[in-house]
């Protein structure tokens, strides 16, 4: 948080304010407050938006004495029919109806009234008093109804743009479970998330963030579970964002996170909807953004990126082995390319005797140390995954046997690199493609350089120091204050139930306690005892 | 919520306290055992042990009795400014000393068994910067990665003496099942400083969290390294017989290299093994040069001890370079073992008197 708090200095701070209060900045010179004639209020609307051609101004008279009314909305935000429909065809065609149904005409002094009461059929309006919060919500999608003789604008929701529809997760595929994923759009994420909870104490709060973008923002927790410093921190951090525009989560992230000092993600970034409300259930808070198909959920620790979310939904000796084979793999991937470093360039003896011998004659011929054909050939790879991972989906597949069977072919063949190492390079490869989350997994790739280059220097006390290193860098880290190295570092005992291993549920009784849930039990500790019970009074 | 650092639980105060006993020694302790006990090192061990436990022990109910301060500033408030003053300072030499000492001998291992050809001077620096990093972290830092460590370190030692076991010959252990008893007490001063690294508690009492006793704690964190140092002790004599251990640098790392796994990809487990090793004389090498700054700040009655790390690297270097061969090492190494039991002694005396005097501060007080 140190370069949020350095921007704390007063300017900023107004400009906060200003922001909090949905500030309308203007490089002209408009007065802001609103007046009572439709003419001058639609005027000061049109000195933002004229020179705009998506904004639609709509005058027209209201009932018998003709009272000059104004519609304005932004054209693809808003659901044309129901302008036609519920706002439109009311306020010009059956509002007349009524008037000679009820034998009175509707005079300027309480036409506000009785339209917002009689004649906008449409369930969810608002009234803005200020120009700027009516502009705000007219460039959110909403439809300002200027009426002639009010000080106050009424805001009708017809809200309705083109947005993708539900579609099954992109990056987090699972082969069990729900298949549905988020959108860009805030309000079906959120209604994704009611569906899973019908609890009323789930809480979805929102803010706008982003001095021009006014990017809604959410943040989801359950009232009564989660920790009430964490959500005063949530609060906190998202407040102190003061940037002109936020796009994604990912920007998100970046302003609320511990430290940026680091590789490793300090939050969790998921598009499953599934994986979200398991979290918030947990006692953690989801943040959504407009605009995003991601949600961040706080705090993180390391452990929980070795989590697929089918892991909850298989047997649970499934589960634990599949984890085991996470961690497994993901030691293999950090740490194998600088083990061969090390043990090739200074212990051979480490090796059995035949190993050594093959390893040996297979290098015979390469012109390069340990250290070069190992770093060249994991920038190859490297390089083949980022090549692969924008292109259409035929191509990638090209570059992928272009990549991995003709260039590791050749390679061998031209006498470069040995069988050995890109067999090496394949399995640390796919070790690394294991993790299920993809930002964990380019931090554990990353940090195979470094721990290379210490290899390459220090032999296998190189490899040790790195570790430590390592292993230093992972326990000062912390995301939202908690330890990121729960349950190991501290180790938190009923914690561990869910960590590489994934007992079965019945054991699963306590939420972990590693991030203060106020409600530690998840169930009733020992549900046969209930039972039991419950026989005995019957 | 952001506090500066958390109390340290149970769990972590053992950690702290097994990783820091459990350091270099680890690979030369049967040597060690039987160079200065001869039949007796079984004994011996158990006795020293046991020894080792009465002193953590003692320590822990001196810090009890003044949950707030370390020793450097206790000793300030029962024996007066000066004399206080000048025992602290004698604590932080020998603190300081042993930190340099560990780092000496372990590279000097490091060196014969890894690296022959890598200058002595750049694993020790390496080693020194690594330390000076985790430092900065503070006693959260440290005791986080003694907590992520001390299970590796223990699992590799279960796995030497484990998989040793198949090597064991149960007669060879006859000369040390009957032991002279003379010998043993004999060897005990020199044996009780394999244990040590207990003083820690001395140290780390402002920061442990007091709703539960410690002492049970204190119990665990000495018995760990008890009980695999006895066997370790067992194993070795049980492998190689008493006189062919004795000629041995490092029997540990002997135990490692005559272990085979079938169809493993490893052939010499000893090496893997020394790098398992680096990981436990790093956090007792850490651990010792924490407590050494930390007093140093303590005893100057500063704040901030982050700069004092900075100021304390280089001393400890200066310090472990200067010895010039293994004989000398040895022989400082013997010293500064005895200054650690004077001060353990030392430790009891003042707790006899705390207890007579019935000084007492209590956590609120």
């Amino acid at each position: 948080m140190k370069i949020i708090s350095k921007n704390k200095n007063p300017k900023n701070l107004e400009v906060l304010e200003d922001n909090n209060s949905t500030g309308l900045k203007s490089e002209e010179k408009v007065d802001i407050t609103l007046s009572k004639s439709t003419i001058e209020n639609l005027e000061k609307f049109k000195a933002f938006l004229e020179d705009s051609s998506d904004a639609v101004f709509r005058e027209f008279k209201l009932g018998s004495q003709g009272i000059p009314c104004a519609l304005v909305y932004i054209d693809g935000l808003v659901n044309s029919e129901v302008i036609n429909e519920s706002v439109l065809k009311n306020l010009m065609y059956e509002i007349t109806m009524l008037e000679r149904a009820r034998d009175q005409s509707i005079q300027v002094d309480n036409a506000y009234e009785f339209i917002k009461q009689h004649a906008v059929s449409v369930g969810e309006i608002a009234e803005a008093e200020t120009l700027d919060k009516s502009m705000l919500m007219v460039m959110s999608g909403e439809v300002a109804l200027i009426v002639e003789g009010s000080e106050k604008i009424l805001i009708v929701n017809a809200r309705g743009w083109p947005a993708r529809s539900v579609s099954t997760p992109d990056t987090e595929g699972s082969v069990r479970g729900p298949k549905d994923a988020f959108t860009e759009s805030l309000r079906v994420n959120t209604a994704l998330l009611r569906r899973k909870c019908k609890d009323p104490n789930m809480v979805i709060k929102t803010i706008k963030l982003g001095r021009r973008s006014k990017t809604d923002v959410s943040y989801v927790y359950i009232k009564g579970i989660t920790d009430p410093n964490l959500i005063e921190e949530v609060e906190k951090r998202l407040n102190q964002i003061d940037v002109d525009e936020i796009m994604e989560t990912g920007q998100v992230e970046q302003w609320i996170q511990d430290s940026y000092l680091s590789p490793f993600p300090q939050v969790q970034l998921t598009e499953r909807p599934d994986t979200t409300i398991s979290n918030v259930f947990d006692g953690r808070v989801a943040i959504l953004v407009d605009n995003s198909p991601f949600s961040i959920i706080v705090p993180a620790g390391l452990y929980q990126f070795f989590r697929a979310p089918e892991d909850y939904y298989d047997r649970w000796i499934i589960s634990s082995f599949l984890r085991f084979l996470r961690w497994s793999a993901s030691l293999l991937a950090a740490f194998v390319p600088s083990m061969y470093i090390a043990v090739i360039t200074y212990h051979p003896s480490f090796l059995p005797t035949p190993l050594a011998l093959a390893i040996a004659a297979n290098r015979v011929n390469i012109p390069f140390p340990a250290f070069v054909e190992v770093f060249l050939m994991e920038i190859t790879i490297e390089l083949l995954r980022e090549s692969g991972a924008r292109l259409p989906k035929a191509i990638g597949q090209t570059i992928g046997i272009v990549g991995g069977i003709v260039i590791g072919d050749a390679a061998v063949r031209a006498g470069i690199t040995s069988p050995s190492m890109v067999l090496l390079v394949a399995i640390t490869a796919i070790a690394s493609f294991v993790i299920p989350n993809y930002s964990a997994g380019i931090a554990l790739r990353l940090i195979r350089f470094p721990l290379m280059i210490l290899a390459a220097l220090l032999g296998l006390y190189g490899v040790a120091l790195g570790f430590i290193l390592l292993n230093i860098h992972l326990v000062s880290l912390k995301s939202f204050g908690f330890d990121y190295m729960t349950p190991q570092a501290p180790l938190l005992l009923q914690d561990t139930k869910d960590w590489i291993l994934r007992l079965p549920r019945h054991f699963l009784w306590n939420r972990p306690a590693s991030i203060h849930p106020l409600d530690i039990d998840r169930m009733d500790q020992d549900p046969y005892k209930e039972n039991d019970n419950a026989k005995k009074t019957r | 919520m952001l506090k500066k650092h958390d109390k340290l639980d149970g769990i972590q105060y053992i950690a702290l306290i097994s990783s820091t006993i459990m350091g270099v020694i680890v690979i030369s302790l049967p040597n060690i055992a039987i160079e200065s006990a001869h039949e007796g090192a079984l004994l011996s061990t158990i006795m020293a042990s046991i020894l080792a436990t009465i002193f953590a022990v003692s320590m822990n109910i001196l810090g009890n009795r003044f949950p707030k301060k370390t020793i450097i500033e206790y000793l300030v408030s029962l024996m007066g400014k000066p004399l206080g003053k000048s025992l602290g300072f004698i604590l932080i030499i020998y603190f300081t000393s042993t930190t340099a000492v560990i780092l000496r001998v372990f590279s000097d291992a490091l060196k014969g068994l890894l690296l022959h050809n890598t200058p002595l001077e750049v694993i020790m620096i390496s080693m020194l910067l690594t330390v000076v990093y985790l430092c900065l972290n503070g006693i959260n830092g440290i005791t986080k990665l003694s907590e992520l460590l001390l299970p590796i370190i223990i699992l590799s030692l279960l796995l030497v003496i484990g998989l040793s076991a198949s090597n064991f010959n149960f007669v060879r252990l006859r000369p040390v099942l009957l032991p002279s008893l003379w010998q043993s007490i004999k060897a005990i001063p020199n044996l009780a400083s394999v244990f040590l690294g207990y003083e820690i508690i001395l140290v780390v009492t402002p920061f442990v969290a007091r709703n539960k006793s410690t002492i049970p704690n204190t119990l665990i964190g000495i018995g760990i390294p008890s009980v695999l140092y006895i066997l370790l002790v067992i194993m070795a004599i049980g492998v190689f017989g008493l006189r062919p251990t004795q000629q041995m640098n490092y029997p540990t790392i002997t135990l490692a290299r005559r272990i085979n796994f079938p169809g493993a990809f490893a052939e010499r487990f000893d090496i893997f093994f020394v790098m398992l090793w680096t990981l436990a004389a790093f956090i007792s090498v850490a651990n010792f040069f924490y407590i050494s700054s930390l007093s140093i700040v303590r005893l100057f009655t500063l704040r901030n001890y982050q700069p004092f790390v900075y100021f304390l690297a280089p001393i400890v270097y200066m310090l472990a370079i200067l010895p010039q061969d293994l004989p000398e090492i040895k022989l400082i190494n013997t010293y500064v073992g005895y200054l650690g039991i004077g001060i353990s002694v030392f430790a009891i005396g003042l707790l006899v008197f705390v207890l007579i005097s019935g000084t007492k501060e209590y956590e609120n007080g």
